[in-house]
């Protein structure tokens, strides 16, 4: 628990923004697990492009913690340079990694979501996911909710 | 052998994180063929190649911090050696999550044109 707020304490605002992006991600998952029950709709777009957005926030938050620690040094004494930059580094790589334990699983989540949506779902054009109409014409196809 | 068992002895317990990730992935590759009629895990294949890539990626960030914060509290003598070490170290864990990730992409890849042909 201390660890966790030191990593919070010491990454700065972008481990916020991740943590509402995964928060944002569960809850899309869950209603893409709902409306992919209820065979209506297929949520899997927004659930990957969000999968992106919390990886991509994590290299930001990274990139910007490493222009931050960078400038500090700049206006360090030669004596101080080597330690500012190692603990500048180091905080700065905690909004990568924060953004990659949150992006696994949301992958993980984002994964099964889409698969139980594209079996589920029927999709336009294609003839979608099997129904009990398709039952009927070939019982092989069929899959029991 | 010895270079797998030093590969596993520097990598960490990353390392054997991956491993499980990669038989998981490896299980559900195999799971789908035999179902490819029925059910359509493309979607869950695709995410688990992307799972362990990203999870070589979280070893090489963990590890880097652990180097970092340690050249932080290390004598001027010191810093450069740990440092070179530190990152050395926690690159395995990338090389060999990449190494998976393209086995498990190549698998999957497979496995998609197999359920293609019943699915789209």
């Amino acid at each position: 628990m201390h660890q966790l707020t030191y990593m919070f304490a010491a990454g700065g605002p972008a481990l916020y923004l991740i943590l509402a992006a995964g928060l944002l991600h569960m809850v899309l998952v869950i209603t893409a697990v709902v409306l992919a029950a209820m065979r209506k709709f297929d949520l899997s777009p927004a659930l990957w492009a969000m999968v992106l957005v919390i990886v991509l926030l994590g290299f930001n938050g990274a990139i910007f913690g490493q222009i931050t620690g960078y400038s500090a040094i700049a206006h360090a004494s030669p004596e101080m340079k080597q330690t500012l930059l190692a603990s500048g580094i180091s905080m700065a790589l905690y909004s990568a990694e924060l953004s990659l334990i949150v992006g696994i699983v949301a992958v993980g989540s984002t994964g099964i979501a889409s698969t139980l949506a594209r079996n589920l779902v029927p999709r336009k054009g294609t003839g979608g996911a099997a129904t009990d109409a398709d039952a009927a014409v070939d019982p092989d196809l069929y899959m029991p909710e | 052998m010895d270079l797998i068992t030093e590969l596993f002895y520097k990598g960490g317990p990353f390392m054997y994180v991956l491993v499980m990730a990669g038989c998981l992935h490896a299980l559900v590759v195999i799971a789908q063929l035999p179902l490819c009629q029925k059910v359509d895990l493309r979607p869950l294949l695709w995410s688990g190649v992307i799972a362990i890539a990203l999870l070589g990626f979280l070893g090489t960030v963990s590890g880097q911090i652990q180097a970092f914060k340690a050249v932080g509290a290390a004598s001027a003598e010191m810093k450069q050696s740990l440092l070179a070490a530190g990152i050395s170290i926690s690159l395995y864990t990338t090389a060999f999550g990449l190494a998976l990730a393209t086995i498990g992409a190549a698998a999957t890849g497979f496995a998609a044109t197999v359920v293609a042909k019943f699915h789209d």
